[in-house]
């Protein structure tokens, strides 16, 4: 333990020090838990340091609650008895990376025949040691839709910004349901493109 | 192109639920990972609940207790006695810090019942402690700042020398709220609701009326500001 014991989880947690000041500027997201840079000292450590880390990464391939919550407990049920504790925090987050690889790969094809979203050991370790505070993703949508043509442009906008059922955003737009159905779908195939493109 | 599915499956999405399985067309999978990406735009419904946390750590733990104990505990270093106690202690932890949301969830299970507006329930643990979260120095009159604990996150305001606090988890769904300095409120990133500084809704747009954030005791002592928090076991 020593110098890298975790602090005490009774003490108050400063949010990382960024948000000691009294102005409230920096909001960050509260870990339940900070460990030492080498090792965790038991299991409940290795949970507590890590479940947030794997259910946004798990939310961001699925896009639902449900779905983010079994996938998150399906990877630490795995993980469970393969984990040592006297392994490094690297390795801990590796091993749970490469299992929430495989988990949520299983849960595409089971379900859809293929895998819709996945997750890359090397490029999402970085999202995964140190998670955004903040979301890019409304900077990403909103350029996203900038590339698009104006009426794909404004359906998305409707459903994915504005909150608008589909049923409003077809009235926003004067057209019938049948067609902003139609019209979601391809502004979607052409948002996937642009996605795509740009990667 | 399979509309009608790939329709439902953007509809199981904006309602946060989970989608049917099919078998897409190829052109339909690129416009599900579109939808899926366009989701994330709400960054806050991203945030495991308080809920989830402590009930998938209190399924591990008892999965844990009864794995096979020649299997890998050794190797994990850890003794049934450290393991319970360990466990004991973070579980709790996790429990305390659900305080917000096992309020939330009581208020959205039973609508009906009370048609009027929830008032203001208070947060006070069963066997509280008083946990130092800011020098008193730092907050001057009229501020507003952030501060968690193991169990708790919240703002304390100093307003004109009186100290309030109040929970910092949004009464709808428990997304972590956010201070707004500009209109002097707290938002929600989630769903668009608003609280003023002393825990009234300001802003919603549900069907059921959505309960003030809890008021959180808190006090100065020598120089420090403190809460009375849930007591680590």
């Amino acid at each position: 333990m020593g110098e890298d014991s975790p602090p005490d989880p009774s003490a108050a947690v400063p949010d990382d020090g960024a948000d000691d000041s009294a102005d409230g500027h920096h909001i960050t997201i509260p870990h339940l838990h900070s460990v030492g840079p080498d090792a965790y000292p038991n299991w409940d450590a290795i949970y507590l340091d890590n479940v947030e880390r794997l259910y946004r990464m798990m939310y961001a391939r699925v896009g639902n609650r449900a779905d983010a919550e079994d996938l998150t407990a399906e990877v630490f049920q795995a993980a469970l008895k393969p984990l040592r504790t006297s392994a490094s925090v690297g390795e801990v987050r590796a091993y749970l990376l490469a299992t929430a690889r495989t988990v949520l790969a299983s849960h595409w094809r089971r379900h859809y025949g293929t895998e819709i979203t996945t997750i890359d050991v090397d490029v999402d370790r970085a999202a995964l040691d140190e998670p955004p505070v903040e979301s890019d993703a409304p900077r990403r949508v909103r350029a996203l839709l900038g590339e698009l043509p104006d009426h794909y442009a404004r359906i998305l906008q409707l459903r994915f910004l504005d909150a608008c059922t589909l049923r409003e955003a077809a009235h926003a737009m004067n057209i019938s349901l049948g067609n902003a159905k139609v019209l979601q779908h391809r502004a979607l195939r052409r948002a996937a493109q642009l996605s795509g493109d740009s990667q | 192109m399979n509309t009608r599915r790939v329709t439902a499956f953007v509809e199981s999405l904006r309602r946060n639920r989970r989608p049917k399985a099919f078998t897409p067309e190829p052109d339909d999978v690129d416009a599900m990972r579109a939808a899926i990406e366009l989701n994330n735009a709400e960054p806050g419904a991203a945030l495991p609940s308080t809920e989830f946390v402590s009930d998938l750590h209190r399924r591990l733990a008892e999965q844990l207790d009864q794995a096979d104990a020649t299997v890998d505990l050794a190797s994990a270093r850890l003794s049934r006695r450290s393991l319970i106690g360990g466990i004991g202690a973070a579980a709790a932890a996790a429990a305390a810090a659900a305080v917000g949301g096992a309020v939330v969830e009581r208020e959205l299970l039973s609508p009906g019942s009370s048609p009027s507006v929830p008032k203001a329930q208070e947060l006070v643990p069963d066997e509280g402690v008083w946990q130092p979260v800011l020098t008193a120095a730092k907050l001057g009159e009229g501020q507003v700042a952030r501060f968690s604990t193991a169990s708790s996150v919240g703002f304390v305001v100093n307003d004109s020398g009186n100290l309030t606090a109040i929970s910092g988890v949004c009464t709808h769904q428990g997304c972590l709220l956010r201070l707004n300095e500009a209109e002097a409120r707290l938002d929600c990133p989630c769903h668009r609701a608003s609280f003023s500084l002393q825990g009234d809704v300001l802003h919603q747009q549900f069907r059921q009326p959505l309960a003030p954030l809890p008021h959180i005791q808190v006090r100065e002592s020598d120089g420090k500001i403190e809460i009375n928090d849930a007591r680590p076991v």
